[in-house]
């Protein structure tokens, strides 16, 4: 190294032959997904032609290498967890258009006209309890009180009431 | 290995050009001293020292925690350097304990020394508002030129070095400042000299990850595209 960095080439490059391979094992150990290896291989190659300047006469390259890649390392697979920590999967989500177009007034769920019809033709005692209980959305005990009914029979009367109803509208 | 792989390394190779090894942490952080030492020179001498300074020279106290703030100075630029080479020992890192914990120990000692002699009066804390712009004026070349020199080396752990770095000027700033500014008081000394210190190495580490990073240095590097 201390060769390569004096600007021999063919010794560098030597070097970087050696050495990239190993780099790839040792990122796999680490438990990092096989697509995104040869990219780190190439990051940890980068940095270290980068710092080749801290390489101090004397010193095992092994231990220098070393700290420069399970740094990389480190780093890569804290974006990598922390990307998958973080992130929702959407399939076919769509870009630019929804592919469900939103409702207008016609088609709006159910018919109100026949919904209407229906609770007219509705007896007058259980007309009144959807008015009270459904629409206005009185409690039943307020009503069992005001009308001197029981909750029981008010319970059923709405009960028959939205029966009614399924069945005019076709939805039993 | 992949061709793209193959071909980075073709263009590293190509485009490598010959490097001067960084030198020694030690021999870095002379280098750095000289520089600090220089300009805080520039500044005590500009702003005029204190007037009982040649009495202060003879006095042990005044002494030892000037030798300890330069030691702390010294020890944690000696570590920031270390930091940034890739293999170092990591003990390193903890070279500027020592010096900190005497000088956390004089002034300490001074507390209990003056609370004995003059009682709770002596322990008054009053504001100066003097010591942190004091300190950041005789640290602020220090700081720049650590932070360069820094920069030179590997971004390993980059808010301990930056942190260090800013704990190395803290550290030659409050140095600095004793020779002009007349604060001895142990608990003042303490809370607005130690405290500034500790602030300021505290603010460094926090941006360090922004001073040093990977992205700055490969970026002088052939660029990916070029490499795919």
């Amino acid at each position: 190294m201390k060769v390569a960095s004096a600007g021999n080439t063919q010794e560098y490059a030597r070097i970087l032959y050696e050495v990239t391979p190993c780099l790839g094992a040792i990122s796999r150990l680490r438990l990092l997904p096989s697509e995104g290896i040869d990219d780190l291989v190439e990051d940890i190659a980068r940095s270290t032609d980068s710092v080749r300047a801290t390489y101090g006469r004397g010193r095992p390259i092994l231990d220098w290498l070393f700290a420069i890649t399970l740094k990389q390392l480190a780093d890569a697979g804290r974006r990598y967890w922390g990307q998958t920590t973080h992130a929702t999967n959407f399939s076919n989500y769509p870009v630019t258009f929804s592919p469900n177009a939103a409702k207008i007034g016609r088609e709006s769920r159910g018919a109100p006209e026949v919904l209407r019809q229906a609770i007219d033709r509705l007896p007058q005692g259980q007309r009144e309890a959807n008015e009270v209980l459904k629409l206005r959305e009185v409690s039943l005990k307020k009503v069992a009180t005001a009308s001197e009914a029981s909750v029981g029979a008010l319970e059923v009367s709405v009960h028959r009431v939205v029966g009614a109803l399924r069945k005019a509208l076709g939805r039993d | 290995m992949s061709m793209k792989t193959e071909r980075l390394i073709q263009i590293l190779v190509a485009t490598a050009t010959p490097v001067r090894p960084l030198p020694r942490p030690g021999v870095q952080s002379t280098l750095w001293l000289a520089i600090a030492i220089s300009y805080m020179a520039l500044v005590v001498a500009v702003i005029s020292p204190r007037v009982d300074l040649m009495s202060k020279l003879t006095e042990a106290r005044y002494l030892f925690e000037q030798f300890v703030a330069l030691s702390v100075g010294i020890a944690a630029s000696i570590a920031a350097f270390a930091s940034t080479i890739p293999g170092y020992s990591r003990k390193a890192l903890l070279l500027p304990l020592l010096p900190l914990a005497a000088w956390l120990g004089a002034l300490g000692q001074g507390c209990v020394s003056t609370w004995l002699h003059l009682g709770a009066s002596g322990l008054a804390l009053r504001p100066d508002w003097y010591c942190f712009p004091g300190i950041v004026l005789v640290g602020a070349i220090p700081a720049v030129a650590i932070v360069i020199m820094l920069r030179r080396g590997a971004p390993l752990m980059p808010s301990a070095t930056v942190g260090l770095g800013g704990l190395a000027a803290a550290g030659l700033g409050n140095f600095g400042l004793r020779f002009f500014h007349p604060q001895d008081a142990s608990l003042m000394v303490l809370v607005w000299q130690f405290g500034s210190v500790f602030i300021l190495a505290a603010f460094a580490a926090g941006v360090g990850r922004y001073v040093l990073s990977w992205r700055s240095l490969v970026g002088s590097a052939p660029p990916p595209a070029a490499a795919r």
